[in-house]
């Protein structure tokens, strides 16, 4: 099926169920508290874009976003190639990270309060946490993959350490980066909410909250949405760095 | 009067080697290497040759033995190719071909300028600024071999570089590969299975075999040697007669040397 072909068919659906869900609500098939209408829900996306202090909790909730993201990716990185540079040091931390990757990362959220207090250090702290596992173990097996030939090679020609590193190692393990980084953006999303649901006066999450606590179902759905939309628009933009950067993957 | 003895470049003694503490691959093993020529090392497949490569590079260090350089001071860095041509992805041609300098901390602009004019000499004017992945495996092996070369070596160690190579690419690559030696008056360590390549090329050859590995026989080239005066009639019917005659003389004698047969194609297929 040609490709516009297969978007039209796409859209299509997607109005459909829209327009299913629409009529459902307005005739009272499911409750318009519990499930309100889309047009109920973009009346208060509508309404939620011109309160000012809206702004202000975006903006802290993308602060938080972001500041995790970043520490994720740089302490990722460096701990994955570290990790793969000193299979002693890996041996050392791999039960650790096995077990911190299998524990739910949320139920640290009250030891980063006590630690941390409440505000965004915690929240740029769990973030940072649920973000960082997958882009270190990606990062690490990149390492793996240009430790046998590549690495010898530049070593037998007598590369030393910062050349080697900028050289091959970054632009070698950056196709896995970005692998970890497109798992690891979903995961500090889903902190950013979380941190904000347990300690923040705050931000989306808290906002959430307290749309929630007020039955104000609407409002919460046009969070929703926008935590969904900006989920894509990460996505997208992460994509379209990953094809600039890795241009190269594309004639191989 | 006898002749004057060739100079040493690299001398080899009682060498020994094992991974960790697996079982030993080399021990015992002695060569050497000596200015200006083209030396072929033979063996069964996993018999230590690539190990003993390694060791040459200083990527590892043997448990007992030297590898000692003969020039003294401070030991040079050998170029090598390796059977792969382990070019850096993400990298054209050009900047591959300059990355041995760059290892050597040559300037950029240098370093990208020494491997053009080296690259272009190669035949792959065209091809400068293309990733490996747009290039055939025997232009691959050409930027590899520039690599090795423009780090003005003072021995080329190959690692059977030419083995997944179709015949006229590998001519190709013989041709180019022995200009380049003539004309820097390099020594080189030539690692292959193939006792046609080995005749075409090698003025010397050594055998490995034995558990753990060590040379075991020693082949010199029949006059007229070096390898390298066959480059101007290598096509003609004598030097064809000569390089098939070496060959079997090569065959002949890793057979009474009880060695598994190595792969040898046969000249006239060539």
């Amino acid at each position: 099926m040609p490709g516009w072909r297969s978007a039209v068919w796409r859209w299509l659906f997607w109005l459909g169920l829209g327009a299913l869900w629409e009529l459902a609500s307005r005739r009272g098939v499911v409750s318009a508290v519990l499930l309100p209408a889309p047009s109920q829900i973009v009346a208060s996306l509508l309404k939620l874009l011109a309160l000012p202090d809206f702004y202000q909790d975006l903006g802290y909730s993308l602060g938080v976003f972001g500041g995790g993201l970043f520490l994720a990716t740089c302490l990722g990185t460096l701990i994955g190639i570290l990790g793969g540079a000193w299979p002693t040091a890996w041996r050392l931390l791999s039960p650790f990270l096995l077990v911190a990757s299998a524990l739910p990362k949320v139920a640290l959220m009250p030891l980063f309060i006590l630690w941390l207090g409440i505000g965004p250090k915690g929240g740029v702290a769990l973030t940072a946490l649920m973000a960082g596992f997958p882009i270190i173990l990606s990062v690490y097996s990149g390492y793996q993959a240009l430790e046998g030939e590549l690495i010898e090679m530049a070593r037998a020609f007598g590369a030393r350490p910062p050349l080697l590193i900028f050289s091959l190692v970054l632009p070698g393990t950056l196709p896995y980066l970005f692998s970890g980084l497109k798992v690891g953006v979903n995961y500090a999303m889903v902190a950013v909410i979380i941190a904000e649901f347990f300690a923040s006066g705050r931000g989306i999450g808290h906002r959430m909250l307290l749309y929630m606590s007020n039955f104000q179902v609407g409002q919460f759905f046009a969070c929703l949405s926008l935590i969904a939309a900006f989920s894509l628009l990460c996505s997208t933009v992460i994509a379209h760095i990953e094809r600039r950067l890795l241009h190269w993957r594309g004639s191989q | 009067m006898s002749a004057p003895r060739p100079q040493v470049l690299l001398k080899i003694a009682e060498l020994g080697f094992r991974y960790g503490q697996g079982a030993w691959s080399m021990a015992g093993l002695s060569l050497e290497l000596r200015a200006g020529e083209l030396l072929g090392l033979i063996g069964p497949s996993g018999c230590g040759k690539s190990s003993l490569l390694q060791l040459i590079l200083g990527l590892y260090k043997p448990q007992s033995g030297v590898i000692r350089w003969e020039s003294g001071g401070i030991a040079p860095r050998p170029g090598v190719v390796f059977q792969r041509p382990r070019l850096l992805p993400w990298l054209s041609a050009v900047q591959n071909a300059a990355y041995g300098l760059r290892c050597q901390d040559v300037a950029r602009a240098e370093s990208l300028a020494r491997a053009e004019l080296l690259l272009r000499r190669a035949g792959l004017g065209e091809r400068l600024h293309h990733p490996p992945a747009r290039l055939s495996g025997g232009e691959q092996q050409r930027v590899a071999l520039a690599r090795a070369l423009l780090i003005n070596p003072p021995l080329l160690l190959l690692d059977e570089p030419f083995s997944s190579l179709d015949a006229p690419t590998r001519r190709d690559l013989h041709r180019l590969l022995r200009a380049e030696l003539r004309q820097r008056q390099l020594s080189c360590l030539l690692i292959s299975h193939d006792l046609e390549e080995v005749a075409g090329l090698a003025d010397r050859v050594l055998l490995m075999g034995g558990q753990p590995a060590r040379i075991i026989g020693e082949q010199q080239r029949p006059a007229p040697a070096p390898a390298a005066a066959d480059d101007d009639d290598k096509d003609s019917p004598a030097a064809l007669l000569r390089r098939y005659k070496w060959s079997r003389t090569l065959e002949d004698w890793m057979n009474s040397m009880n060695q598994p047969r190595l792969f040898s194609a046969t000249l006239e297929t060539q």
